[in-house]
């Protein structure tokens, strides 16, 4: 074993991190190597530091006022739950109300309109509403920033936060898309899943991917690299791409 | 240690299905139960009450408005540390900040108590050394901090980090190796300071 690799697996220093012959291995290394043996002395008296750090659990002055507190907010929003057919929020579903750019409700709304006609070519029509988010961006001159205060529905928007771009799909703008995606046959579902790579379908609404896919969109900051990310995962599933 | 309230997974999934129905009160005792994990969660990421009470409502309102994706296969901590994690993501890029020096001073103590070991000069220690390592935790990526702050500090297991994070058990290991390169380097430096200036 090398040092460079001794010194990454000391960091993971609590029991589970490395597997038992990778321990076997470092603790072979650290006997034979002083300057790591120096370091996992260092690393395990900052352990401790760490450990008693986390005795220190942080905990609501009033609990009881912070419940009613969240309560209050869930009472205020809504009559009842989420069911089905409403628009999961959680997590990373970005689904909620968000600002609008009338730009964008008028680019997707004919995007929307003619959609039928386009299942036929399903790959072009994906491509089509990417162009149309495209070009939405080029008319703000790249990626937007919108307040979620002056949220609309009906909008399709690129929103960046903290250096990351993603996509924030409002359901109702893809209302009719999803009526489509409802009526398609499973084989055909799944196909337009995996190309529209960003966008995920379900037969009660459609969400942005998580966190992981988050992270290739992270990838894509330039919008002519969206485009190629889709031709190449296109290509991959043998789909043609006009 | 970890703060989860004491609710099982299988009570959790019972009042998440009566919750589903619009029943308030079982999602209020949802709260009840989980307010507490949650709050410090977030608190970690955040380093203010302030902002850890906001996200904590802001969670658990998604969570009221998205009960129906809940997957009962999955554990309702689970689901819960996702949505209070991303939410305290949210609100730090929002705050278009990177946490310089947390606002400890106003978060109460886990609890009272005689015992030596939770002093009173004991638990001020711990609150002061836990200011240290947010202080550094806050200058992390977010992912990295995100896994120092679930592993170390909310005692999570890799596979369930990777859970929550939408992560492979592969990247947590790799981000967890940078993170406590980072903040044990961090410490060190804190302490050599602390030395220096109590030298001084």
């Amino acid at each position: 074993m090398t040092c460079k690799r001794a010194l990454r697996l000391l960091q993971l220093s609590r029991p589970g991190e490395i597997s038992p012959r990778e321990r076997r291995k470092l603790d072979e290394h650290v006997l034979r190597c002083s300057a790591c043996a120096t370091e996992r002395k260092k690393i395990l008296k900052s352990d401790i530091r760490i450990a008693e750090a986390r005795e220190f659990v942080p905990r609501p002055e009033d609990a009881r006022e912070l419940t009613a507190f969240i309560m209050e907010a869930v009472r205020g929003s809504a009559k009842e739950p989420a069911r089905r057919d409403r628009v999961p929020a959680g997590t990373r579903t970005l689904f909620s109300a968000r600002p609008g750019l009338p730009v964008f409700a008028g680019v997707l709304a004919v995007g929307v309109a003619i959609l039928p006609a386009l299942m036929a070519v399903q790959t072009w029509t994906v491509l089509k509403k990417v162009s149309a988010l495209e070009a939405a961006m080029a008319v703000r001159g790249g990626p937007v920033l919108v307040s979620r205060a002056a949220a609309a529905p009906m909008t399709l928007t690129i929103e960046a936060r903290g250096g990351r771009e993603r996509l924030v799909i409002d359901k109702a703008a893809l209302g009719n898309l999803l009526q489509l995606a409802r009526r398609l046959s499973a084989e055909d579902f799944a196909r337009l899943e995996r190309i529209l790579d960003l966008v995920s379908f379900t037969p009660w609404g459609a969400s942005v991917r998580s966190l992981s896919e988050e992270d290739r969109m992270f990838l894509i900051k330039k919008t002519n690299d969206l485009r190629t990310v889709l031709r190449s995962r296109a290509k991959e599933n043998n789909h043609a791409i006009q | 240690m970890i703060s989860m309230d004491h609710m099982d997974n299988d009570r959790a999934t019972a009042l998440v299905a009566r919750s589903r129905g619009g029943d308030e009160r079982a999602f209020e005792e949802l709260v009840v139960g989980h307010q507490g994990y949650s709050y410090a969660l977030a608190f970690r990421f955040l380093g203010n009450p302030e902002d850890a009470r906001e996200v904590v409502q802001d969670a658990f309102l998604k969570v009221w408005t998205s009960l129906h994706a809940f997957d009962p296969a999955r554990t309702f901590k689970t689901w819960l540390s996702r949505i209070v994690v991303n939410t305290s993501l949210d609100k730090i890029r929002r705050l278009k900040r990177r946490r310089t020096l947390p606002l400890i001073e106003n978060a109460a103590p886990d609890r009272a108590s005689t015992d030596p070991e939770n002093s009173p000069e004991r638990e001020q220690a711990r609150k002061e050394l836990f200011g240290q390592v947010l202080e550094i935790a806050g200058r992390l990526p977010s992912r990295q901090r995100s896994v120092f702050i679930l592993r170390d500090l909310e005692d999570l297991e890799m596979e369930e980090i990777a859970s929550v994070l939408s992560i492979s058990p592969a990247a947590v290991k790799s981000n967890l190796c940078h993170a406590r390169r980072a903040v044990r380097e961090g410490l060190l430096k804190s302490e050599i300071t602390g030395r220096f200036r109590h030298d001084l």
